[in-house]
């Protein structure tokens, strides 16, 4: 089993993005501001494989849960795009893709608010709309 | 590993409810022709547009004080204490715009918590003391004495 987090973390700042897409400025500005605690507080609870890119390299999804700061308030919900390049059979993770990011706050004028106050509450949105993905147990 | 990178010229940008045109700005396309930035560019933008606020001399709008709040992570509450107003207050600044003084010692605030280099402010008794003399001044003219201490306490490194 791999250990996401260590994974993520020891990505450059350079090799870790957000995705443009959905572009409210509002979610770019919070996403990248939490991203760095996010790689750092954060815990992995979820993986999918998504097999070889174009480009020859792996790539996984994995979502990763940080706590709340404050107890009753929104922990943070994020999603990335992990890409390995493979060489002799050892996978070094090259690049991350955040893609998605919930903390509880609207994103912009048309999207609707969505938080979790709880890991637990995280998983259950995890696994209600993405049953594709593997539960990870102590990420 | 190879990337794509697209590079614009004179490219516009939203943020902070309006567009700032960029000389230059990176994105990268990914694998699935998805299109996105990095980290470092992405705050390299957000700096400037926030540096840029912090130091024109026109009063703060509610996206331009949301955005510097969401960009120091600094809450409501926080402010209430900077400034000493009330949830009202702020609510109905954030509606109407702020009033001069009150931008000028919140913009003021984020900049530093932004941008100051804690450890050479710490280190330079006289940078300290200049920027001691503005929480001063500022202190006289708000009657302020929260002011002063938090703007000290944001060099230091010790506020939350």
């Amino acid at each position: 089993m791999r250990d996401w987090m260590a994974d993520l973390g020891s990505i450059s700042k350079e090799a870790v993005k957000i995705e443009h897409v959905p572009p409210t400025e509002r979610y770019l500005v919070r996403a990248s501001r939490a991203l760095l605690q996010v790689l750092k507080q954060g815990r992995a609870i979820g993986s999918l494989e998504l097999g070889e890119t174009f480009s020859g390299h792996q790539s996984f999804e994995v979502v990763v849960w940080v706590d709340p700061l404050n107890r009753g308030s929104f922990g943070w919900y994020a999603a990335f795009r992990v890409v390995y390049s493979c060489k002799n059979q050892l996978f070094v993770p090259v690049k991350a893709i955040l893609f998605c990011f919930y903390d509880g706050t609207g994103q912009g004028a048309s999207t609707e608010k969505k938080g979790f106050k709880s890991r637990f509450a995280a998983v259950q949105f995890m696994k209600n709309n993405h049953p594709e993905y593997r539960a990870v147990k102590n990420g | 590993m190879a990337e794509l990178l697209k590079i614009y010229e004179n490219h516009p940008v939203h943020i902070a409810g309006r567009v700032w045109v960029f000389s230059k700005v990176t994105y990268s396309i990914e694998d699935n022709q998805s299109i996105s930035l990095s980290l470092a560019e992405l705050t390299r933008l957000q700096n400037a547009v926030a540096n840029k606020i912090c130091a024109e001399e026109s009063n703060l709008t509610k996206v331009e004080y949301d955005f510097l709040c969401e960009m120091t992570w600094i809450s409501n509450k926080e402010v209430l204490d900077i400034i000493s107003c009330s949830a009202p207050g702020i609510a109905k600044w954030r509606k109407n715009g702020f009033p001069s003084l009150e931008s000028r010692v919140l913009k003021e605030y984020f900049w530093l918590k932004l941008f100051a280099d804690k450890d050479e402010i710490k280190n330079n008794p006289e940078t300290l003391n200049a920027l001691t003399q503005i929480g001063v001044k500022k202190l006289s003219t708000l009657g302020l004495l929260a002011v002063k201490a938090r703007v000290v306490d944001a060099i230091d490194g010790k506020a939350a």
